[in-house]
């Protein structure tokens, strides 16, 4: 992958003249920071969907409510499109579509920041009007990135599912079955260590994702003095912590992030851009 | 700062939903039955306010926070599933407003 990348930039440099060849290179590293983007923000996709599941009931159970509430309440308390939300699986994934929905559109400004240096190579004018407008973009990005791991941190998503078990465990130890609550305990443990796996991934991510903004960043604000070697050596530090993140401690991690997090509120640049809304980035004024 | 109150109110209805749950299970099994669709609607509309709030921000106020803290004094003291629906309902209503 890396050698790929570097021959690509070398190739750039040999067969292209030096306008052409930086702007062939500025779109790999716009392209890298989109893909990385979406890798963050697709781990955490993945949190929200976990966040909702529940399992869903047993043919016994639904038998034990209904029959309960019918002998209770009377026969108007079940309908028969409440037996068939319990059974079907129709609406199941409703939750799922719904956050896929908001996702989706949380993507767009990601793939559009790449869309915006596609043309740049073939010399579009109004590519290059937008190569310092959208740096803008970029770091507006990069502050909503770094948003998400603050708010995954401080709210965490452990599931719906988790602390449904977590009160039927507290029930059991009250009934004093204690051998039903311990069994319980091991799934619940399981899937909180199954969550934390998923979450420090996503803070991961999220940190390769800002780190290589920074990269774009930095190259869009000096675009016309930086040179082709100056781009190899910027992607070659990305790299070289690419290679590491994976040993890399999560405390180590949010540490990063939360340098990025305090540069953002406190230099006057970052809050100027962090509160104009995207649309009026977009429209480079 | 009212990111900080925002977080406060995601906590605080997560506490309450657990408290929903701890409710259901204590429950016999007819009130569970009565009980499930105020929870899940109330579960909906917190997701939905978690996805505000992870995208934007929802701009949560001290007054926002004292009505849940009210909520949950009357999840709390419900002396019967159906006064526990009605204020799980009314939990749902209060989430629905931070979309």
């Amino acid at each position: 992958m890396k050698r790929t990348y570097i021959f690509m930039l070398l190739s750039l440099l040999l067969f292209t003249g030096c306008s052409q060849e930086k702007a062939d290179a500025l779109l790999t590293v716009a392209k890298s920071y989109e893909s990385k983007s979406l890798a963050a923000i697709d781990a955490y996709e993945e949190l929200f969907k976990d966040s909702v599941y529940v399992e869903k009931k047993s043919n016994d159970e639904i038998f034990n409510q209904t029959s309960s509430v019918i002998k209770k309440y009377g026969k108007d308390k079940v309908t028969f499109q409440n037996l068939v939300d319990e059974i079907s699986s129709r609406n199941d994934k409703l939750l799922d579509k719904k956050i896929e929905m908001e996702f989706n559109k949380l993507r767009v400004i990601y793939e559009k920041i790449r869309k915006t240096y596609e043309s740049l190579p073939q010399g579009s004018i109004t590519a290059v009007k937008y190569v310092s407008c959208a740096q803008d973009i970029v770091a507006k990005s990069m502050i909503q990135l770094t948003n998400f791991s603050t708010i995954i941190d401080k709210t965490p998503l452990y599931s719906d599912n988790i602390k449904k078990d977590f009160a039927s465990y507290k029930n059991m130890i009250v009934k004093k079955e204690d051998d039903k609550a311990k069994i319980l305990l091991e799934k619940i443990a399981n899937n909180i260590n199954s969550y934390d796996e998923k979450y420090e991934n996503a803070l991961k991510l999220t940190l390769l994702a800002v780190k290589e903004g920074k990269v774009l960043h930095e190259l869009l604000g000096s675009y016309k003095d930086i040179t082709i070697s100056d781009i190899l050596s910027v992607t070659q530090s990305g790299f070289d912590f690419i290679s590491t993140i994976n040993k890399t401690d999560i405390n180590k991690i949010k540490e990063g992030l939360t340098a990025f997090e305090t540069q953002f509120s406190s230099e006057e640049y970052w809050q100027r851009v962090g509160n104009i809304p995207v649309f009026e980035i977009e429209s480079c004024k | 700062m009212s990111e900080e109150l925002d977080i406060t109110l995601v906590k605080k209805a997560d506490e309450v939903l657990q408290k929903l749950y701890d409710k259901y299970e204590e429950a016999d099994q007819a009130d569970k039955w009565m009980m499930e669709p105020t929870i899940l609607k109330a579960r909906e509309e917190l997701l939905n306010a978690k996805l505000t709030l992870f995208k934007e921000g929802v701009l949560t106020t001290n007054q926002d926070l004292e009505r849940l803290d009210n909520i949950k004094a009357e999840i709390d003291a419900a002396a019967n599933t159906q006064a526990l629906i009605m204020s799980t309902a009314k939990f749902a209503v209060f989430l629905s407003t931070f979309v």
